[in-house]
């Protein structure tokens, strides 16, 4: 049962608000009609639906990851001599193209040398994953989005990886964390 | 002694009858009605994303003081095709709800004016294919694929507020706000679908419309 304040509120804004029913109505009708319309989605970057990875370390106190950017990174894919990422400077994150003709697809990343140290520069990524065509809109089109299946990888500069959304799509989500060994002088090789 | 009973007897019968005359507020509306209703946005989509047709009928009747029952159904057929894709729809979809009219605690028949708050059991279920479509990927390469035929269906539920309003005698206008929330669709989709009928675009998890209708009361 509504307090009686409440009715005298409701009474009051539903009788000023169509205290002149008919006329309110159909301007307000003529106005949403004219109006009703969908939005336009923009094409931006619609034909690209990149997996994203970042680089984090964990803070000794709290084991919580920190965000990490390496001093230089190079990225390309298997079988592509193209570089996505070309010595790219200070980097936190990379975004690497799935491939839409395969369910699999991998990349190298090459990673900066450490002084003293005599280690590997690269690791190789594989992406298992299910290609999921999506219908953007009529004007921009087909895109593929994906859903990861697993996800496989060397070890030689990469300590771990975490999946943290298996879900590829058009949103700005980081998909990945990987977890570099960090090295400082002095340190040894493992 | 017949001529003293008959007044108290008669005294008596008008008491009753009174009793009787004395009528408590029905339950049921006076005039019972259905309102048959044709969602006017709906239409005014189809002119603007002609791709895209949807209709949307609507039926209402008072069921109690100040509550309703309503049901909505209607269809929806995509058919795009351009040179990178081609895309076609077709489904169905059903609501089923009540509503409550906050206005009028009496029922009154001419007082038809209507703020409802209210919710509904939405359902829907299209078969949707692409015959051919182009994803371009400047790195990798494009890719020209298809995906046969397949079935998507939907339940969801609906929360409403509107205002319904009598412009003519038994012509209403009328506008709701709806938020939608998913509950359960059939399965993980290989194609998403574009469009589900009576939900909105399949890219949205949680939608909020507003829908304009046209309705026209049939008293019964």
């Amino acid at each position: 049962m509504h307090s009686p304040q409440f009715g005298l509120i409701m009474s009051f804004a539903t009788k000023s608000m169509i205290k002149k029913t008919r006329y309110i109505a159909i301007l307000v009708f003529a106005w949403g009609v004219l109006f009703s319309c969908t939005n336009q989605d923009v094409c931006e970057d619609a034909a690209s639906i990149p997996v994203r990875v970042g680089f984090y370390q964990t803070d000794p106190e709290s084991e919580e990851p920190l965000s990490y950017a390496i001093d230089s990174v190079s990225v390309s894919g298997i079988n592509n001599d193209s570089l996505i990422y070309d010595n790219a400077l200070n980097v936190g994150r990379v975004e690497m193209p799935l491939d839409p003709s395969r369910d699999s697809c991998g990349f190298v990343i090459v990673f900066p040398p450490v002084e003293n140290l005599d280690l590997p520069l690269r690791d190789t990524l594989w992406f298992f994953y299910e290609r999921k065509p999506n219908l953007i809109s009529t004007e921009c089109g087909f895109v593929n989005f994906y859903e990861i299946d697993e996800l496989k990888y060397t070890t030689h500069r990469i300590d771990t990886m975490e999946i943290e959304n298996t879900s590829v799509t058009n949103g700005l989500d980081e998909h990945i964390k990987a977890f570099p060994y960090i090295f400082i002088p002095g340190d040894v090789e493992p | 002694m017949l001529s003293l009973s008959q007044p108290i007897k008669a005294q008596n019968n008008d008491s009753n009858n009174q009793k009787k005359d004395t009528i408590k507020p029905s339950r049921v509306p006076v005039n019972p009605y259905i309102r048959l209703g044709i969602d006017v946005s709906s239409v005014m989509r189809n002119i603007l994303e002609p791709e895209v047709q949807q209709y949307e009928v609507s039926f209402d009747t008072g069921i109690q003081h100040n509550w309703f029952a309503t049901a909505e159904a209607g269809f929806m057929n995509v058919n795009s095709e351009r040179e990178t894709f081609a895309y076609k729809s077709n489904g169905y979809f059903l609501r089923l709800g009540a509503e409550y009219n906050l206005l009028n605690k009496k029922p009154d028949p001419d007082k038809n004016n209507l703020v409802l708050i209210g919710a509904r059991y939405g359902y829907s279920f299209l078969q949707h294919r692409s015959p051919f479509f182009f994803v371009e990927n400047e790195y990798w390469g494009n890719y020209t694929g298809s995906m046969n035929s397949s079935f998507f269906n939907l339940h969801w539920m609906e929360l409403t507020g509107g205002v319904k309003t009598e412009v003519l005698p038994n012509l209403f206008l009328g506008w709701t706000i709806r938020v939608r929330v998913r509950i359960f669709s059939s399965r993980d989709p290989e194609l998403q679908p574009y469009f589900i009928p009576g939900f909105g675009h399949g890219d949205r998890s949680n939608p909020a419309t507003v829908l304009y209708s046209i309705m026209y009361r049939f008293k019964l």
